[in-house]
């Protein structure tokens, strides 16, 4: 079923998703020329279908994800292993038509933060809310605006692209150039001819994880370009500057990244460079990385998939990096289901060498991935 | 077109209207503003009076503000600054530590019927990497040099070296102490004068149970607890329950529980004022009866524990871990002090009535409110040596006199002695070295404190949090 609506739901969703379960853009579809716009499905750009229903105008539905891993870590001189719910994820959205929309989304979470010995009960996992924003398209495929808890302008992209998300959070979200989403408004236009969107975001900066701490407010511009429109939708080409603070203190956390990305059914690549100018509350630290990454699906099932992150933590000690190495390969059940065997070593150089505690670990991952 | 032009140039246009991060020009201030306001923004909304209080007694002089600023110092030590935060003694990262020992963190503590010198405050005990402990010991260390020196900005980076030198190597004669076989409490006899005097005079407080002299009045023959404007009268929810907490301490209690029928609550007052990094947190005085008498009465302390200031996640280890060696079936913040100080204490007889309780839902560690429980006290320590009372020779025997102590400690919780041992020499320069520019940072960042709390007000401009 899931398989056999794979290609009829890729050309309905061509050449952009559309409506408040995709992340990446508020934007309803682009339509043809001399069609009207309507409403995509809601599947992922590796081809997960999410169940959805429609009632008179209204449509709705629910997205999930839930994975679990075991871990087996060396770090510190000792073997560690774990079980680990690393995510557990569920959406709830409607849309109106191509007018309106509402998205929920939960994810899981521990309660204790990284300075805290104890949390809720403990350290429980706990639900907390990633995303809640409610969207208008006004002006058809032309104009988005999005408010509320409002996915990021860079991390979706590079989510949809990856899809391995299971593996572990993006390069970029681990290594603190972006957080996933914040709390303010978004406002996106089309460009036009299908040839991408620039989109606008205004928020606290402080994320999902903490309230507003200061007066400043993150402006964050992000223009996301298809070189070739209509003909080769995947491809993107990215450009963001975000000028912002964080903390009471108001700490400079500025951000210049730009990339490629492709988010192909079968083939997903991209290449994200990142400046930040202000980085992890330090408002005098520069920082930058780079991430490179690639999925390919193979025959009966079996995907690879690849990624390396560098991180210049202080780009005045250039020849001081971290590397973080990903690799694996993965089998996909006939339905929901898929199973990942990974590696990901995180390589100190230079002075980072020292640091205490120490950086350099090696990892083995096997993960489940059930997605709805 | 034109629709599509005006929504982008509207978007763009609230952007910059609306404005930037606005963005601090001192970074480094702004940096300990964010860690200050972070690590007490419950307290801040909670008890903002006591926060301002514990604020204003940090910018009070830089010894004042290292006690309050630990959270500081783990953040500087566990990031990346160019240079290594800490130095990497391989395979020693995983030892139980005091976690604050500075000067004012150690001193007498009593026991059954002697002091003994020991860690007087547990509550930033974690598990960790051993240079966390030298390095801040080393600051403390540091920090005395540029009181005594009268220089705060930095002290005399040669005296500071001297000091920490002696300081590192009592820690590598208290390795070779356990090592060889002596690891107990450090024997009078081998303390230096300073130390000496400073338990001779506890064991006085603890022979005639001063606590009692001074916070306790006889009132028609029944022994109460003093109302002072330092000990108040309790209000609710801790009027209540207390009894049940009580139980709970004496099933925890080092030396033994208690028989109920020796553990009559007499009188309980809220004591406000003291410490320093712990002034925001509750704390109270019970007096128990413990027989006919007025003369067994046994004074406890209650004092609320919290998260430690090192980054306990960042080491990947369960946070629970330590609590569960307590016998907490849950981890709570004085199940992990109370294993702690369980395995850092030289001797069994110390802190016989050391425990854990849980009242109204806080995590409270309780011990004695023994004045025999006697800090060092740099500005005593800093007079004395201007008048000569006390030596260059006596004060670097105090600092081996604590490295000897820490040492021990690392060797008996840990059995990693050997290994530490082996990681030192090659990382002592470093060590000596860092302490130098430790303190000169300390300097600077009290000098910014009180610029914050001037500019920002007595909460550093917290923001209000809405329960």
């Amino acid at each position: 079923m899931r398989r056999s609506l794979v290609p009829v739901l890729l050309l309905l969703a061509a050449p952009v998703s559309a409506a408040p379960f995709v992340y990446e853009t508020g934007l309803p579809g682009y339509p043809a020329a001399g069609q009207a716009v309507t409403l995509a499905a809601p599947i992922s750009s590796d081809g997960v279908e999410s169940p959805f229903g429609t009632w008179r105008k209204l449509a709705f539905g629910v997205q999930g994800d839930a994975f679990i891993t075991y871990r087996v870590a060396s770090r510190q001189d000792q073997i560690f292993t774990e079980f680990e719910l690393s995510r557990l994820q569920l959406t709830g959205w409607a849309a109106w038509g191509t007018w309106a929309g509402i998205n929920l989304t939960l994810e899981s979470t521990r309660s204790s933060g990284s300075r805290s010995y104890v949390g809720v009960d403990g350290d429980s996992l706990l639900p907390r809310l990633k995303y809640a924003f409610a969207e208008a398209t006004p002006l058809k495929q032309w104009l988005a605006l999005r408010a509320g808890i409002v996915p990021d302008l860079m991390i979706p992209w590079v989510e949809a692209a990856w899809a391995f998300r299971a593996q572990g959070p993006t390069g970029v979200e681990r290594d603190g150039m972006f957080v996933p989403g914040d709390l303010g408004i978004s406002i996106e236009a089309a460009l036009p001819a299908a040839y991408g969107s620039f989109a606008v975001a205004y928020g606290n900066g402080e994320g999902t994880h903490l309230r507003e701490q200061n007066n400043g407010k993150n402006s964050t511009f992000a223009l996301h370009l298809r070189p070739a429109g209509r003909r080769l939708p995947p491809l993107v080409v990215h450009l963001l500057y975000r000028d912002g603070s964080i903390g009471a203190g108001s700490a400079a956390d500025r951000r210049l990244s730009g990339g490629i990305t492709y988010a192909g059914r079968r083939l997903g690549a991209g290449a994200i460079g990142t400046w930040a100018m202000g980085w992890q509350g330090l408002g005098a630290r520069d920082a930058a990385h780079l991430s490179v990454f690639a999925r390919g699906e193979l025959p009966r099932r079996f995907y690879l998939f690849g990624r390396v992150d560098v991180l210049w933590p202080d780009v005045s000690e250039a020849g001081s990096t971290q590397l973080r190495l990903i690799g694996g390969i993965a089998y996909a059940l006939p339905a929901l289901v898929r199973i990942l065997i990974s590696y990901e070593g995180t390589l100190p150089f230079g002075s980072l060498t020292s640091a205490v505690p120490a950086l350099r670990e090696h990892d083995f991952l096997a993960q489940i991935e059930a997605r709805l | 077109m034109l629709l599509w032009l005006a929504g982008i140039g509207a978007a763009t246009t609230l952007a910059l209207v609306l404005g930037a991060g606005c963005t601090d020009t001192d970074a480094r201030a702004s940096q300990i503003r964010q860690i200050f306001v972070r690590q007490d923004r419950e307290l801040a909304a909670e008890r903002p009076e006591l926060i301002a209080d514990k604020y204003a007694q940090m910018a009070v002089g830089t010894y004042p503000f290292l006690r309050g600023s630990a959270v500081l110092f783990y953040t500087d030590a566990t990031r990346y600054s160019g240079a290594p935060a800490l130095l990497r003694l391989d395979g020693t990262d995983a030892v139980p530590l005091f976690g604050d020992a500075h000067l004012e963190n150690l001193g007498a503590a009593p026991g059954h019927d002697e002091t003994l010198f020991e860690a007087t405050d547990f509550d930033a005990t974690v598990t960790g990497p051993v240079d966390w402990e030298l390095r801040r010991a080393a600051l403390g260390v540091a920090a005395l040099d540029a009181l005594r020196a009268g220089r705060q900005p930095a002290g005399d980076p040669q005296a500071i070296a001297a000091s920490v030198g002696a300081l590192l190597d009592g820690y590598s004669l208290g390795l070779d102490d356990s090592i060889s076989g002596r690891g107990g409490p450090i024997a009078r006899g081998e303390l230096g004068a300073i130390l000496g005097a400073h338990l001779v005079d506890a064991d006085e407080r603890l022979a005639s149970r001063e606590e009692l002299a001074k916070y306790t009045v006889l009132v028609e023959g029944q022994r109460r607890v003093q109302r002072t404007s330092e000990l108040v009268d309790v209000s609710a929810p801790w009027d209540r329950g207390l009894d049940e907490a009580l139980a709970i301490w004496s099933t925890t209690r080092r030396s033994g529980p208690l028989a109920d029928d020796t553990r009559r609550i007499k009188d309980v007052a809220r004591r406000l004022g003291a410490g320093v990094s712990s002034l925001a947190l509750h704390r109270f005085y019970v007096l128990l009866g413990r027989g006919e008498g007025e003369d067994d009465d046994l004074l406890l302390e209650l004092k609320e524990e919290r998260d430690p200031p090192a980054p306990v996640e960042a080491l990947g280890r369960g946070a629970a871990l330590d609590a569960r060696a307590a016998g907490s079936p849950t981890p709570d913040n004085a199940a992990r002090i109370l294993a702690g100080s369980a395995r850092l204490l030289s001797s069994p007889a110390v802190e016989p009535d050391m425990g854990r309780t849980m009242w109204n839902g806080v995590a409270f560690l309780v011990r004695g409110a023994s004045r025999a429980r006697r800090n060092l006290d740099v500005l005593d320590l800093v007079s004395d040596l201007h008048s000569g009372k006390r030596s260059d020779a006596d004060l670097a025997a105090l600092f081996r006199d604590i490295g000897r102590l820490l040492a021990r400690g690392h060797a008996r919780a840990s059995g990693a002695a050997s290994l530490i041992r082996g990681a030192i020499p090659p990382v002592r320069d470093a060590m000596i070295k860092r302490a130098v520019d430790d303190a000169a940072q300390l300097a600077s960042d009290h000098a910014r404190f009180v610029g914050l709390l001037e500019s920002h007000g007595p909460l550093l401009g917290a923001p209000r949090l809405a329960y």
